[in-house]
């Protein structure tokens, strides 16, 4: 059973960061065990050097043709960020992908490209004006997220999750460490309690009551 | 030592409410893992409120707020177990001070609009999304057009503006053409206050990016009123300062200031991504907003 959520405020999280000690520093004082603690996928990236300035990425022939299709919910929109999603999964995957969601469009079916060119490139964001400052910053998804939420768990002691969590109600959870009910979890992130800024509150904590047995 | 029997404080943020009584409010919470003593006063706008029983849990420091009341929000810890926070408005209001029980525990104070929508009274805009129908206006590297974008941040304008009682009237509500005289004479039928073009820049290399300001010449609170827009706009969007231009087409009639956003630059490949954002395009009307909002303060005593 949830009590509350918990948004945590920290500095402005970059490269430099380690995203344990993070955690250790801003949630140590406020999560129990029994509690999850949840981070922003975004910002694990960061930290990650996974933030990329679209001005330092040269598109090829293939990601310009590509990024011209909609239909992928506004990300991958920009070549910059569709040579990533390349760089990431290879052109050959992409290609198929393409050619995956144009036949699903025709049978009105979605999501066909992700599912073929890889789940994790859904995580790319593309530039989005938020995240200062990296706002103007292409975000992949992070790397290693399980071995993160393992860390995690052994240097507090507490469930933690890496979720994607956006305004329109969309809750994904990357990792999660062993004692977390996922489900009941994408109930209680639905309302957004990171808020539309990440950076501002990459960590929310998640209290739990104790001595629940449901 | 014992951390535990103190308040923690979390997080702070600030959103602009209408309050029971319909009243335009910014509500700036502190959020804390329990409750905690304080006491509020005043020093000018200032208010100062001193906690005791707290550990900042949250980076010391400062948060821009810049939503037309409020400048900025401090937090100081002062002492072991002491912190001061300070909300800096830009203009005199009353204010009252809330908590609610919860997790986490929250004490909001709530900040009054009146001095500004009494400022705003009887104010009227005429916005004008450039382009439409035939004239696309400039194009993106992928794919957006600039009189499409347009209209979508025109909207966010005339949505702030209307929330505090300032009557907006738009050239075009979709995609058509319209010349660029009745354009202007519609400032002049509606005897509006201020004429607002919103546009995007446009240039040949597509690496030049930044926001800009055209203002009418032959009229001193256009170039007044273009500069404070054009300040607030980049303090609001984090780009590149491309000046104020005077622009002969701006041919608004009579005693009216009239301006010309150009928000971004649509050529540009990252700013066309930014174009994308919903977050954009309301960020952008805040800037504005708040050039405006400086403007009518400006000359509010003539
Ligand atoms: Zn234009």
């Amino acid at each position: 059973m949830i009590l509350g959520k918990i948004p945590i405020r920290t500095h402005i999280i970059t490269e430099k960061d380690d995203m344990i000690d993070v955690v250790k520093k801003y949630a140590g004082d406020v999560a129990e065990p029994g509690d999850i603690i949840a981070v922003a996928e975004s910002v694990v990236a960061i930290t990650q050097g996974r933030a990329i300035l679209p001005e330092t990425v040269k598109p090829g022939l293939l990601a310009r043709f590509l990024c011209l299709f909609p239909g992928k919910d506004g990300s991958l929109a920009t070549p910059q960020a569709m040579q990533l999603a390349i760089r990431e999964s290879g052109s050959p995957r992409v290609l198929l992908g393409a050619v995956a969601a144009a036949f699903g469009r025709i049978i009105g079916r979605r999501g066909d490209f992700y599912r073929v060119a890889g789940r994790h490139l859904a995580q790319i964001d593309d530039i989005a004006g938020t995240m200062w400052p990296f706002e103007r910053h292409i975000i992949l998804g992070p790397k290693d997220p399980h071995k993160i939420v393992r860390r995690i768990k052994i240097v507090t002691g507490v469930d933690a999750v890496i979720t994607d969590v956006n305004d329109i109600k969309k809750v994904d959870i990357i990792a999660a460490s062993g004692g977390v009910d996922q489900e009941s979890l994408i109930k209680d992130l639905a309302d957004n309690p990171f808020g539309n800024d990440d950076q501002q509150t990459p960590i929310v904590i998640l209290k739990m009551a104790l001595n629940t047995t449901d | 030592m014992s951390s535990r029997k103190q308040s923690r404080i979390t997080n702070i943020w600030s959103k602009v409410i209408k309050d029971g009584s319909g009243n335009i409010c910014t509500k700036v919470v502190v959020e804390a893992t329990s409750a905690f003593e304080y006491r509020v006063s005043r020093r000018g706008n200032d208010v100062i409120l001193k906690a005791a029983g707290v550990a900042a849990n949250m980076p010391e420091g400062t948060i821009e707020v810049n939503d037309g009341l409020v400048r900025k929000v401090s937090l100081i810890q002062t002492s072991a177990g002491e912190a001061v926070f300070e909300i800096h408005p830009e203009h005199p209001c009353e204010y009252r001070v809330e908590a609610a029980e919860g997790i986490p525990f929250r004490t909001a104070i709530i900040l009054n609009w009146a001095f500004l929508i009494k400022m705003f009274k009887g104010k009227k805009l005429v916005i004008d999304p450039g382009h439409g129908g035939d004239d696309w206006g400039g194009k993106g590297p992928v794919s957006l057009i600039e009189k499409n974008v347009v209209l979508l941040i025109a909207r966010a304008v005339e949505d702030l503006f209307g929330q505090v009682g300032i009557q907006t009237v738009a050239t075009r509500a979709a995609d058509e053409n319209i010349s660029a005289d009745s354009r202007f004479e519609l400032a002049k039928n509606e005897k509006a206050d201020l004429f607002i073009g919103i546009h995007t820049y446009s240039d040949n290399n597509s690496k030049v990016g930044g926001a800009a300001v055209r203002y009418k010449p032959s009229c001193k609170d256009s170039l007044l009123v273009a500069g404070m827009i054009k300040e607030e706009l980049i303090q609001k969007l984090k780009v590149a300062d491309r000046g104020l231009k005077e622009s002969r087409e701006l041919a608004v009639p009579g005693e009216i200031p009239g301006v010309e956003v150009e928000v971004v630059t649509i050529t540009n490949w990252v700013e066309e991504g930014l174009l994308r954002s919903p977050t954009i395009h309301k960020k952008a009307a805040e800037g504005i907003f708040n050039g405006v909002r400086k403007y009518f303060a400006n000359i509010g005593g003539h």
